[in-house]
């Protein structure tokens, strides 16, 4: 197997949030399978730069697939074709020489692009300020263990509290819901006894903030669940409609 | 409460409000296709389907208000869902150049992003079905074991003439196919939309769903093939 590969790119270029964007064409050669999708990104640009042309722009902080910072839609499919993983940690190795690849940003009425591949995801921090959070007293961090909680409710907890908040359920929803982001920051305080208590409080909060930011409801198509690069579970919108329900009954 | 913050239900709830009238619906399906089974049944052929019918309007003022109360679910689960699409489309003005199925865990299929589609096309049918038959031609018939001997409603005169043309067969036939897909995605994601979700349970139900739903289509699609086939 060749340790390079030549790939043909379709790349999405759009100036700012008021400018039209369009498509442009990148041919690139001698990529090594070891690097990631980004590092090819990287090197692309380098070469664009050498040429005296503007680079391609796309959002990357921690690299190793843990900060939600990267992510954009390759061939119709948000963080490419592997599942469980951030285009940062999607290797080069996953794609055939001479393939080409269609890049877009994640396309949402709420996720404005700012440039390119960057698209503006505040509208999740607006979210988040509406009830993903407890209210604690402040002072003393208080005893491990204080709190006891039952290993099959720390461990629903942890599972939904691994979202990355990479935009990648909204990206891949047909109707741009954020209802898996939404309901896994909602699931995560709701397993647990200090979140618990202001359930009813959240979950209208955020539903509320999550419908006026302009996302769109929920169908039950699950193709967040797939492209999650944390394997987030729609068990967990099913809880937030059961804490919602519970709120009217 | 003015009327803006009155229609501005959450999302959550509209797809709640879409849930309970559409498992509400399935029963319906269900009881409908039981009782036409009468229609395979009597001697003479559809004296069982007519005296059903009879039956079902001895019921009187009972019977008009079940008949709204179905309406009035019809229209809901119609008015909600198109609300809810309106808003679904305005989340993304800009559409992908690429759209694929990132297969896995996905559940995202053909039928299910086409629920609008197939709901609109099943409405137009319901609105001929009924035209067709609820407010088709009155012809009467007399049992004399039956009702005093009085004349009763021949319905199954309506059908077996309808069912005798060529292209009612293949607009039942159009329907049904698109009401076994929108039975397919819509089961199953009933439940999930009422938060009702286990590991075994949503496994089931989702392996079932367009089981159901084709198993429907074909009990319902069996009655214009066979009168067809047999005139």
């Amino acid at each position: 197997m060749s340790e390079v590969i030549s790939l043909n790119l379709q790349v999405w270029k759009q100036p700012s949030a008021d400018e039209p964007g369009s498509f442009e064409f990148y041919s690139v050669k001698d990529i090594s399978i070891h690097i990631s999708f980004l590092e090819m990104l990287d090197v692309v640009n380098e070469n664009l730069q050498k040429e005296g042309k503007e680079p391609i722009a796309f959002d990357s902080d921690c690299r190793e697939g843990i900060c939600g910072t990267c992510g954009f839609v390759i061939d119709g499919v948000a963080h490419g074709p592997l599942a469980k993983t951030t285009v940062c940690q999607l290797h080069m190795r996953h794609f055939e020489d001479g393939q080409t690849l269609v890049i877009e940003p994640f396309r949402a009425t709420p996720f404005k692009v700012v440039k390119d591949l960057v698209v503006d995801r505040s509208s999740f921090d607006t979210i988040i300020q509406a009830g993903g959070y407890v209210t604690v007293s402040t002072g003393n961090a208080p005893d491990a263990n204080n709190i006891l909680i039952a290993k099959d409710n720390a461990e629903d907890a942890f599972d939904a509290a691994a979202c990355i908040g990479c935009g990648a359920c909204v990206a891949s929803c047909p109707n741009a819901s954020a209802a898996l982001f939404t309901s896994a920051k909602i699931s995560h305080l709701s397993h647990l006894p200090q979140g618990k208590i202001e359930d009813d409080a959240r979950v209208k909060g955020m539903v509320e903030a999550m419908d006026d930011e302009g996302f769109g409801a929920c169908s039950n198509h699950a193709e967040c669940e797939a492209v999650c690069p944390k394997g987030i579970s729609i068990s967990n919108i099913a809880l937030m409609r059961r804490n919602l329900i519970k709120t009217i009954l | 409460m003015n009327q803006i913050s009155f229609l501005k239900i959450s999302s959550v709830l509209k797809k709640i409000i879409i849930a309970v009238t559409g498992l509400s619906l399935f029963l319906f399906l269900i009881i409908h296709l039981l009782g036409n089974i009468t229609l395979f049944t009597g001697n003479p052929p559809g004296k069982d389907f007519n005296q059903y019918a009879h039956f079902l309007e001895s019921f009187g003022i009972l019977f008009t208000i079940a008949e709204l109360g179905l309406l009035g679910f019809f229209l809901l689960h119609i008015s909600t869902a198109l609300y809810s699409n309106f808003i679904n489309t305005s989340a993304r003005v800009n559409r992908y150049a690429v759209s694929s199925f990132a297969g896995g865990k996905s559940k995202k299929t053909y039928a299910s992003q086409s629920m609008v589609i197939t709901g609109v096309v099943i409405m137009i049918f319901l609105i001929w079905h009924v035209l067709q038959f609820r407010l088709g031609i009155y012809y009467d018939t007399t049992y004399l074991d039956f009702n005093n001997g009085q004349p009763i409603r021949d319905l199954y005169k309506n059908v077996t003439e309808e069912f005798t043309n060529l292209w009612v067969v293949a607009g039942y036939t159009v329907a049904m196919t698109l009401l076994s897909l929108h039975l397919g995605h819509g089961f199953w994601s009933s439940f999930q939309s009422l938060g009702i979700y286990g590991k075994s349970f949503t496994r089931i139900t989702y392996s079932i769903s367009y089981l159901l739903g084709t198993i429907i289509s074909i009990g319902f699609l069996f009655i214009p093939i066979y009168i067809y086939s047999i005139n």
